[in-house]
């Protein structure tokens, strides 16, 4: 690439250090030495990309292979597309600058459903061919892996290839047939074909799909000889064993998790049942704390970040948190390096543990409750207590905590008004715990927010078969909050309930979709979840020009025989547990913590599992 | 113990803020093991102090920051240390110990030293320069904090003259005022001597601007702040 003409336009480009790598630790090879080039592609800016887990282990995982060189690209802000557009400058990866349309691979991670028009507009940057059947032979394999990748349906134009759960082992295996495939030489066809043969990668177009005459599905069956009619996921058995990077990019630029991720855990036992995460990432696994000590010895010193997370879905309940956490500090609090962790229930915290972590550095505080009232929070399985919440609020303002965050989700399957009192309630009773512990003393500077999202029922859980809100019902109810949130000290914020609606339609839909991602790009959709570039009327336009009901896939109840987009996908968990949590929830039955005893969630069939 | 630092940033990182080279740095001292100070507090920071900031966009062969340390350490084996884990494009060039007394790096430095490049096609250029710094008053308005206002920088420019030309590029050299008691953005006044040479309003665009180096005044004399330390 004619690296003047870049040089001219990060002139004018707003945070140019986006799209200029040479990051400390950044991998760089020798292109002409590699056999695969592979772009790792994240559809967002760069500073949301960077702080992916999944990316830092498979970047330099990959390039661990010394046949591999893997690069990093991330969606480029408007401001940069609009000059690489003018300049005709393909899109192209961070470490060599080179076009991502001459690599073999461009994988995508899928974190959520909003950044899907930017999966479209990256392709047609890169000048790749947007739907698979537009590539030739020359062109790379487009790939997607991560959580949205569990339900490819409504993208399922766009890729050529899908991997299911963890990526560790899978990614290798697929390299190794991609090897021997490019060697011998070969059609398209023929590699898709052997990589089809994995566990656990999917290629739609291997699948055909009928439907119903009401627009459901009816049936997604394999297309020819040699195909398996369902795909199970990946899982990696021992953590301990898996692969883990030992160092990581600094990036120069202020990302939005800044620091060393220590994953001390894969996967979650509490069973919440609005929680994708919480099903699709079981079975539970462990990292011993010696593989941990180790493990952030070796990331402090090599990338000299201040501050290591220690992270999973929910870290307090590492079964050697107290240990792990004093080791920690013990061996580093002299060289100034703070440990936080992303969700801090403090339920399960002793007070002692938390006076330990704060020496260093104080974080923020937040609580998830979800729900406003003890019979709602049973509902959806959230095992935590009015009680678990103030004690921990009343200890934490008595250690020296004034701001604290509490998320909510409205829309919840069986809510009522009494629920939505029940959030600010809460607020009031925070708040008075914050004057029972300070007594009054810094009052002015006590800060409550109070956090909203819209519920969006997700494939996978026990909530896949309920109808989200309608737009006007959550709007509705953020009406009636604001009127309850007037409270000083207190702070409302909410999500736009237009953009939980598109989620919820592309979280459940089906290869249908894949003409209305199109037209909404073709019309300028992109960035979608950045509310200012969020163009929800388009969108609409986008739906009714091609035809498309987003209704029928946010706001219908399925029935219990409905056959889903997602049904030839087997994440281990059965549908018969999710069924069967949903109908506990409807009864407001609990599930308690699958550490206490097992459910019978079916994860167990992926093979020695879970004892 | 106290230690001023020169160091270089060079082209490969030429975009990143002043904040991120902060930090960028305050991780390689942690990478290198340096026994770096660090305040008190709830947050504690290293104790690294910063010369004035280098604008986004530019090169430079002269950045200065002083830093204190717990314990004592070589100069010679620091810079080896923090060369080995920086990143490609920054450099550290040189340290000197300096004693606690040492005055603040913004506080002594008063100019920087500039190479320009700028794609030009005026022949007479050097012919412009003076026509240029012949006028008595030179204003630009400065957008800030309290909103715009006007500023004169003629007395900021202390020295611009062609160094070379060749057939597209002129380099200019240029020592205008830096530090805390008055200070002039490079990119500025080249905005300003394009626009009074009538140059189309982007050409700006294709200016290189290179630090070479800071001075402070001292017995009569322009010394850079490693002299100072050195005594
Ligand atoms: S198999 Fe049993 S213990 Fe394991 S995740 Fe499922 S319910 Fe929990």
């Amino acid at each position: 690439m004619d690296k003047s003409v870049l040089d001219e336009i990060l002139r004018q480009v707003s945070k140019p250090v986006r799209y200029m790598g040479n990051e400390y630790n950044m991998v760089e090879k020798d292109p002409s030495k590699v056999l695969i080039r592979f772009a790792f592609a994240f559809p967002d800016v760069y500073e949301v990309g960077m702080s992916h887990l999944g990316m830092k282990i498979l970047y330099h995982l990959m390039n661990k292979r010394e046949d591999t060189y893997c690069e990093r690209v991330f969606a480029p802000w408007v401001d940069m597309e609009q000059k690489m557009r003018e300049k005709r400058l393909p899109l192209f990866a961070l470490e060599t600058k080179d076009p991502i349309a001459m690599f073999d691979f461009v994988g995508f991670t899928l974190q959520y459903e909003m950044c899907y028009t930017n999966v479209i507009n990256m392709l047609d940057l890169a000048g790749i061919p947007l739907r698979w059947w537009e590539r030739e032979e020359h062109h790379p394999f487009v790939i997607a892996g991560g959580p949205c990748a569990y339900n490819i349906e409504p993208l399922a134009d766009f890729f050529d290839l899908v991997v299911m759960g963890d990526g560790e082992e899978v990614i290798n295996e697929l390299l190794d047939v991609y090897r021997q495939w490019k060697m011998q030489g070969g059609r398209r066809q023929d590699f898709l074909m052997a990589a089809a043969g994995i566990p656990g990668v999917y290629v739609p177009r291997f699948y055909d799909v009928e439907y119903n005459p009401d627009g459901t599905v009816c049936s997604i069956k394999p297309n020819r000889e040699g195909i398996s009619p369902i795909i199970r996921k990946r899982v990696v058995r021992d953590l301990d064993k898996a692969y883990y990077p030992e160092t990581m990019i600094v990036p120069y630029m202020d990302i939005v998790h800044d620091r060393i991720m220590l994953e001390v855990f894969r996967g979650c036992t509490r069973g919440c049942r609005f929680c994708q995460a919480g099903i699709i990432y079981r079975p539970v696994r462990e990292r011993s704390v010696p593989r941990l000590m180790e493990l952030a010895e070796k990331l402090i010193s090599n990338t000299g970040y201040e501050e290591l997370s220690l992270s999973s879905l929910s870290t307090s309940d590492y079964s050697d948190l107290e240990k792990l956490v004093k080791q920690l500090m013990k061996r580093f609090a002299s060289q100034k390096v703070s440990f936080s962790l992303p969700s801090l229930r403090l339920d399960s915290f002793s007070r002692e543990l938390i006076e330990e972590m704060i020496k260093v550095r104080k974080a923020g505080l937040t609580f998830a409750p979800e729900a406003g009232t003890q019979r709602l929070r049973d509902v959806i399985n959230k095992g935590v207590t009015e009680n678990d919440l103030l004690n921990s609020a009343r200890q934490a303002f008595e250690l020296g905590w004034d701001t604290v965050k509490l998320y909510f989700m409205i829309g919840l399957p069986t809510e009522t008004r009494e629920d939505l009192k029940g959030i600010a309630e809460l607020a009031k009773k925070v708040k008075q715990c914050y004057f029972d512990a300070t007594l009054g003393q810094r009052a002015h500077r006590l800060r409550i927010t109070i956090s909203v999202a819209s519920f969006v029922p997700k494939p996978f859980t026990p909530f896949q078969w309920v109808a989200q809100d309608t737009i006007e019902d959550l709007n509705d109810k953020i009406d009636f909050l604001k009127d309850k949130l007037r409270i000083k000290s207190v702070e409302f914020d909410w999500h736009d309930p237009r953009l939980s609606f598109l989620e919820a339609v592309f979280a459940r839909g089906d290869r249908r979709l894949g003409k209305v991602l199109l037209k909404a790009w073709e019309m300028g959709c992109k960035f979608d979840g950045w509310a200012e570039l969020f163009k929800y009327d388009t969108w609409l336009k986008a739906f009714e020009e091609t035809g498309i009901d987003p209704e029928f896939y946010a706001n219908r109840v399925r029935n219990k025989e409905e056959v889903f987009p997602w049904s030839h996908i087997d994440v281990g968990v059965t549908p018969s547990f999710l069924w069967r949590e949903y109908q506990k929830a409807l009864k407001g039955e609990l599930t308690p913590d699958c550490r206490v005893r097992c459910w019978g969630c079916g994860i167990t069939r992926l093979g020695g599992l879970c004892q | 113990m106290r230690m001023v630092v020169k160091y270089a940033k060079r082209d490969r990182v030429k975009y990143i803020s002043h904040l991120d080279l902060m930090r960028t740095l305050h991780r390689a001292l942690r990478r290198a093991g340096i026994p770096v100070a660090f305040s008190q507090g709830y947050n504690p920071q290293p104790k690294v102090a910063f010369g004035p900031p280098l604008p986004v966009g530019m090169t430079s062969e002269g950045e200065y920051m002083d830093i204190v340390l717990d314990l004592e350490m070589n100069p010679k084996e620091f810079c080896h240390r923090m060369n080995s884990v920086l990143p490609q494009g920054i450099t550290v060039l040189d340290a000197v110990a300096i004693d606690k007394s040492f005055p603040s790096l913004m506080s002594v430095i008063e100019r920087a030293l500039y190479h320009i490049s700028i794609k030009t096609p005026v022949q007479s250029i050097e012919e412009a320069l003076k026509d240029f710094l012949s006028q008595p008053v030179i204003n630009i308005t400065k957008s800030g904090k309290k909103g715009e206002r006007t500023v004169n920088i003629r007395p900021m420019i202390h020295r611009l003259e062609t160094v070379s030309q060749g057939k597209e590029v002129v380099v200019m050299e240029a020592v205008l005022s830096a530090g805390s008691k008055e200070s002039l953005n490079a990119e500025q006044m080249v905005c300003c001597f394009l626009e009074f040479i009538g140059m189309e309003d982007d050409s700006h665009c294709f200016a290189n601007i290179h630090r070479l180096e800071m001075f402070l005044y001292k017995d009569n004399a322009w010394i850079t702040p490693l002299e100072l330390g050195r005594g």
